[in-house]
């Protein structure tokens, strides 16, 4: 079915019309944003089942103002009287304003953003099912994959989440007049074995504009994931050393992320803390690599939607071109700062958070060679596995990717043989440029959270195909 | 909003329930070198309300919770229609049979922390932080936060109270010729001398300098690593994990009360207890969310594990009266200044790229940012490379410097020396 506008922005949007006219004589630039995000959150282990209101839930409002060559902002939860509420958002930004203004700060001069005249009404396809949860049947399908893990030899535990979230965001301004539903799932299953005295945990999941069947989905997966997990056990740390590499798509995923998702976020072009600004148009990767980040036009994940948090309608943007970086992603002040059009990465941690360029799904193109070619042509090297996390450095183009587990190839041939944790470390352009084979067939996952530096988290998903390159290991 | 929601939910028929009520203002200024970005306020009010269903099945008692955020604009028949659907989801999420606190009667009036001129004060002090001739700041972000809290159950608690917060997020650069660097500083605090928060910025001028020159970190097998890093508060938090009630009932932590996690070990044990309050931490609350106080309590003592600490459920599930907080932590110093830790060759990492701290497998480490190699003779700064470490391994012989450091809500040792680790670096 098609998704449903939340019953609630539609009853304000007149409201926040009325906010908008009340502010516009004081100010050269008014926008609101409103947010209705809801959803279930199911948690289901062998000690504890849980059904709480999805995290990321938030209802309320942003209002931005342009005036004198500078923006502000205002985040509130509750409307009340329009025009005390009007009253009361120019009165407080004025107030932080002089007080800004008598310490002698001068400010980032930022044109007005451009706005074309637009009203439209977005929604995505979304499962019947979200709207009318049948909790005890999810829960029950939740027991069963946790029931059947903790049946295993070692296994002490099982948590099975899943959440269902409903999006609904309304943005206003002189120009324009969007609104936008669409809903998406996550599933995630954490198997966790305990062996001599040593604890070792694993996870499959899957993500987006999904139902409750993903969880289902997760059954076939499970076997596999045990097999790993308790090869993880004794498992040494690898030598540290350059190694050929297959990345698996959870892999690839990280890579992309902390590469040129990161690096090319062009408000760190503002600040000059990306040194890709420098690059634009060189060959950075090898000329079998493309690599995209797009709300829309790509994939529909965890991170897709219409518009952005600045009414940008989105889209898909090509960032390597056969090696060649021609792309950045952008917010719309960014844009206006930078005179570029903006990509439609401008996105809030939530309406009480600043906007800042973010990625959305990000992901590396398809290529032609297959798995088994790919593990073939090592002749001693490692399949690495499993993301934990990863850090970007824009600046200098390192990277770091704390992976779960290699697993060693020798001779063309996997060995059998684990090493766990891994981090991998090495400078972007060089990891990219040693990638020779693709593979085929893409697969993105949005089961996590992304941060700018250590805050401001928003709901990403990455990804790609089997990737082969040479990279530090440690 | 809170009163209104609680009539509401005594109408339903529930066996427990508890209402939060957090209202948040925060004034923020992003900044572009010195220039002004924008800024922001935030003024909201969020009202979660946390329901309480119990059964008996097969002679057990059972309980199940639900919880969701309601908002002003909404109508009571709504309200009470979602209570309703939150009791069906209470009845099937059941758990053993926990008790929620009781009677705590705690009212602070809402304060005026005049965050505008806290604000003020905190810009016009990084305003000042003048530039050197290689060592700039490259854009900086404030928050000066204030929260007002109001907690009530069904088994007469009824708390309230305010905390305030600031943060400052830095970035720092360093040039040397056509070199240029950053790094990245982050501090939370409440109430500190601004030449503290000054001085740290400074600090972090002097490495970006040294990170300019740095040479590219070597491959070592067998390295004596000093971790003095602000990522040590983490470190110790690995003891914080180990000992949570919720960690330990669900099996994803095998620590027991009176477990020696440093039995036979060489070098220092651990220490380290929790304090209800610590001059300038961001997490001075004198209640939880849940309307447990805080306590000073010890976790950990020479190496011995002394008490779990967590939130009401799994503390009750634990043996526990209630819920132990755990606001700030300090870890005792140890026996070694950092300039004994120093006599032997070291690589001393500073700063990590984004240092890892898994509590269920042990695992540490991450990518150097930067840090600084002493091969007997000389002291290089480094950057590159990684080390992974497992914390069973590490505690077998470990030192902790006799300096301490407080980052934000906890205080611990400015330095641990860690032996025998695999460096991954250039060959």
């Amino acid at each position: 079915m098609i998704a449903k506008q939340s019953e609630y922005l539609l009853s304000v949007k007149p409201e926040l019309k009325k906010l908008i006219e009340a502010l516009e004589p004081y100010y050269e630039y008014v926008s609101v944003l409103a947010t209705d995000v809801s959803g279930t959150s199911f948690g289901v282990s062998q000690r504890n089942t849980s059904i709480n209101e999805f995290g990321d839930g938030e209802r309320g409002f942003v209002v931005r103002v342009y005036k004198n060559g500078g923006y502000s902002e205002y985040s509130f939860s509750t409307i009340g009287n329009v025009d005390e509420l009007a009253e009361k958002i120019r009165t407080e930004l004025d107030k932080q304003t002089e007080l800004l203004d008598s310490l002698g700060i001068r400010k980032l001069e930022t044109p007005v953003v451009y706005e074309e005249k637009m009203e439209k009404e977005f929604a995505g396809e979304v499962a019947e099912e979200l709207y009318h949860l049948d909790n005890d049947e999810i829960l029950k399908k939740m027991k069963r994959l946790s029931d059947k893990v903790a049946s295993w030899d070692n296994i002490i535990d099982c948590q099975v989440s899943y959440q269902a979230e409903l999006n609904s965001k309304l943005f206003l301004s002189k120009n324009k007049d969007l609104i936008q539903a669409w809903g998406v799932s996550f599933v995630n299953c954490a198997m966790l074995a305990f062996k001599d005295g040593e604890t070792q945990y694993n996870m499959v999941g899957d993500t987006g504009w999904f139902g409750s069947e993903i969880i289902d989905r997760q059954e076939e997966k499970l076997e596999e994931a045990y097999k790993d997990l308790m090869d993880m056990f004794g498992a040494p740390n690898i030598e540290p050393g350059e190694y050929e590499v297959i990345c698996t798509p959870e892999a690839t995923g990280l890579i992309a992320h902390e590469a040129f998702g990161h690096g090319v976020e062009m408000d760190m072009f503002v600040k000059d803390r990306a040194i890709a600004k420098q690059h634009m148009n060189e060959k950075l990767a090898s000329t079998i690599t493309d690599m995209y980040d797009g709300a829309r036009g790509g994939v529909e994940q965890t991170a897709s939607y219409f518009f952005d948090d600045e009414g940008t309608i989105s889209g898909c943007t090509q960032i390597l071109d056969k090696g060649y970086l021609v792309s950045g992603i952008c917010d719309a002040l960014s844009a206006a700062r930078l005179n570029v059009k903006p990509t439609g990465n401008g996105r809030r941690e939530s309406f009480e958070r600043k906007v800042y360029t973010r990625m959305t799904n990000t992901y590396f193109g398809e290529g032609t060679n297959t798995v088994d070619e790919m593990i073939k042509s090592v002749k001693y090297g490692f399949l690495v596995d499993g993301m934990n996390s990863g850090m970007e450095d824009p600046k200098h183009w390192g990277i770091q990717c704390v992976l779960s587990r290699a697993k060693e190839i020798k001779d063309g041939k996997l060995t059998g043989k684990m090493f766990t944790p891994v981090i991998l470390t090495g400078y972007v352009p060089d990891l990219l440029s040693n990638i020779t084979m693709i593979g085929t067939d893409a697969v993105l996952n949005g089961n996590g959270h992304c941060g700018k530096g250590y805050k401001e988290w928003v709901i990403v998903s990455d990804g790609g195909p089997y990737i082969k390159t040479k990279v530090r290991l440690g | 909003m809170i009163r209104r929601l609680e009539e509401l939910v005594r109408q339903c028929n529930v066996d427990d329930y508890r209402i939060v009520e957090c209202t948040t203002v925060s004034h923020q200024a992003f900044f572009v070198k010195q220039d002004l970005d924008q800024h922001r306020i935030s003024d909201t009010t969020h009202v979660t309300l946390f329901l309480y269903v119990d059964k008996e099945e097969d002679g057990r008692k059972l309980r199940g919770q639900a919880s969701r955020e309601f908002y002003e604009s909404q109508s009571d028949e709504e309200i009470l229609k979602q209570i309703e659907g939150m009791k069906f989801q209470a009845s099937l999420a059941m758990n053993p049979y926990f008790e929620i606190p009781a009677d705590y009667k705690y009212v602070e009036e809402r304060k005026d922390y005049q965050l505008l001129n806290v604000l003020k004060t905190l810009v016009s002090a990084i305003q000042n932080v003048k530039d050197t001739e290689t060592e700039k700041i490259n854009s900086y972000e404030l928050f000066v936060n204030e929260y007002y809290y109001h907690i009530v159950n069904s088994r007469g608690v009824d708390v309230s109270f305010n905390t305030m917060d600031e943060e400052a997020e830095v970035i720092i650069n360093s040039i040397d010729g056509d070199h240029e660097i950053e790094l990245y500083h982050r501090v939370k605090f409440a109430n500190q001398p601004l030449n503290e928060i000054t001085d740290g910025i400074l600090e972090v001028f002097r490495y970006a300098k040294d990170r300019t020159k740095a040479k590219p970190t070597k491959k070592m097998n067998n390295a004596t690593v000093l971790m003095t890093s602000l990522d040590n508060g983490d470190f110790f938090r690995y003891f914080l994990a180990k000992t949570n009630s919720g960690m330990v009932y669900n099996r994803r932590s095998q620590t027991k009360v009176g477990d020696d996690c440093q039995e036979n070990s060489k070098g220092d044990k651990v220490t380290l207890e929790l304090k209800k309050e610590l001059p300038y931490s961001a997490n001075n609350l004198p209640f939880t969310t849940e309307g447990v106080p805080a306590k000073d309590i010890t976790i950990v003592k020479d190496g011995v594990y002394q008490s779990y600490w967590g939130d009401q459920k799994n503390s009750y599930y634990l043996g526990l009266k209630e819920a132990i907080p755990a606001n700030n932590y300090v870890v005792l110093p140890g026996s070694k200044s950092i300039a004994e830790m120093k006599q032997d060759p070291y690589l001393e990492i500073i700063q990590f790229s984004s240092f890892i701290m898994n509590p269920m497998t042990g695992d540490f480490g991450g990518e150097i940012r930067l840090a600084y190699y002493f091969d007997g003779k000389e002291v290089t700064p480094v950057t590159g490379g990684s080390i992974t470490c497992n914390m069973t391994e590490s505690l077998k012989h470990i030192y902790l410097s006799k300096e301490t450091r407080q980052i934000n809500n906890c205080v611990v040792p400015k330095t641990v020396q860690i032996f025998d680790v695999a460096v991954a670096g250039e060959e």
